[in-house]
């Protein structure tokens, strides 16, 4: 069927939008995607000085560095598997669907939670805190990699902003946990819980409620 | 659903989209030449004026332009450029408070070419038609033009509204049962006046 609802424009419609894009410059797709890549860069170093300037990985010395690396591999391909769907928008220029961005904002700080006290009791822990520290350090990692997501689709989202700003938030609370799982020995309920999963949920409510604004297209 | 004539041009679009990602500024006059008039028909749909409309058509292909390095080489571009139209309609809708009003116009021509009984039956089953799709929730109602009017197939549609197919479908199938409970109770409210 032949759209019923074809219209013929003015001609002089062509005029102003061809003018419009010769007057506002825009990047190639290559160009966008290498400077989306140095913004990532950037943003994933972010969180590194915190890291460092609080021991780096010797505080997370007592526990079994076979241990430490195989917690922090998981952690790294759950924030991959997360940032895939949230951030590539696969074959599609829309974007993923609305559930499967709900999917992983959900399944970020779940995943994270079960992942880590899966954990619990395979060594012994060196001391136990309630997590605060863990908490900032995800959320001083992950914010980066946020602000980074929202800067680099600012304007651009045609559907689904809020749900795109939480993927975006859940995914980078996810890359923000794999610089606090090299960094924190611990693996008890309560302290995932707070420092761990807590914080991806807090960027993914960030993100949700930024995203409505800075994400969504606008008329002008 | 979408013709052989839709997919080719669609095809068409989505080539000239890649070309003008990748650089080649002259693919952006023949990416409006195919897509302009589907988004101004779309557009006066939703907004029932023609200034408007193009106000948006413009501001759509400048959206386009703007994101060129966001757009996915390979992509179908349909579904995309509806869906900044849309989101643009419905933005520009908001700020102004306006009612959403339907195209009569291209069926009120064809209706009166007919013949003055069934252009009258014919007239008020589509006044009947068009007060069913305007009382619906904007996401189906879009759904449902997306296909019928726009020519969109069913994926293009859900990749445009941001949802699966499964649901596009559900919403369409629910409108078609809205129009057909409303033109049946049309025919029986007709049938006990008789």
């Amino acid at each position: 069927m032949t759209p019923s609802s074809s219209r013929s424009p003015r001609a002089s419609l062509r005029d102003k939008v061809l003018a419009d894009a010769a007057s506002n410059r825009a990047r190639t797709r290559s160009q966008g995607q290498r400077r989306a890549a140095l913004v990532f860069a950037a943003a994933a170093l972010a969180g590194l000085p915190l890291f460092f300037a609080w021991g780096g990985m010797s505080h997370s010395v007592d526990r079994p560095i076979s241990l430490t690396i195989g917690i922090a591999a998981g952690a790294l391909l759950l924030a991959v598997a997360c940032g895939v769907v949230a951030f590539w928008r696969g074959r599609s220029a829309v974007g993923r669907p609305g559930s499967a961005l709900l999917m992983i904002t959900l399944l970020a700080p779940i995943a994270t939670y079960a992942w880590l006290v899966s954990w619990h009791g395979r060594y012994v822990e060196p001391f136990s805190r309630l997590g605060l520290r863990c908490l900032a350090l995800t959320l001083v990692s992950g914010a980066p990699v946020l602000i980074a997501a929202l800067y680099l689709r600012k304007r651009t989202v045609a559907v689904n902003p809020v749900a795109s700003g939480a993927a975006f938030g859940a995914a980078a609370g996810a890359f923000g946990s794999i610089t606090t799982d090299l960094w924190c020995p611990l693996t008890s309920s309560a302290h995932v819980l707070l420092g761990h999963a807590f914080p991806i949920v807090v960027l993914a409510m960030v993100g949700a409620i930024v995203g409505q604004r800075i994400l969504a297209l606008r008329s002008k | 659903m979408e013709s052989s004539q839709d997919a080719r041009v669609a095809h068409a679009a989505s080539r000239a989209m890649d070309r003008y990602a990748l650089g080649e500024d002259a693919a952006f006059g023949e990416l409006y030449d195919l897509l302009a008039p589907r988004l101004l028909g779309f557009l006066f749909r939703q907004t029932g004026e023609q200034q408007r409309a193009e106000d948006l058509v413009q501001q759509t292909f400048l959206q386009m332009h703007c994101a060129r390095e966001t757009y996915v080489t390979g992509a179908d571009v349909l579904p995309w450029a509806f869906a900044i139209a849309r989101r643009l309609a419905i933005d520009v809708h908001r700020k102004h408070k306006r009612e959403v009003l339907m195209d009569a116009s291209h069926e009120a021509a064809m209706l009166d070419e007919l013949a003055p009984e069934s252009a009258l039956r014919s007239k008020q089953a589509a006044q009947i038609i068009q007060a069913t799709i305007e009382s619906l929730p904007e996401t189906q109602r879009t759904a449902f033009e997306l296909i019928k009017y726009d020519g969109l197939s069913v994926a293009q549609a859900a990749e445009a509204l941001g949802t699966t197919v499964t649901a596009v479908k559900l919403r369409a199938h629910r409108t078609y049962e809205a129009l057909r409970s409303a033109l049946r109770a049309d025919v029986v409210e007709k049938g006990l006046k008789r």
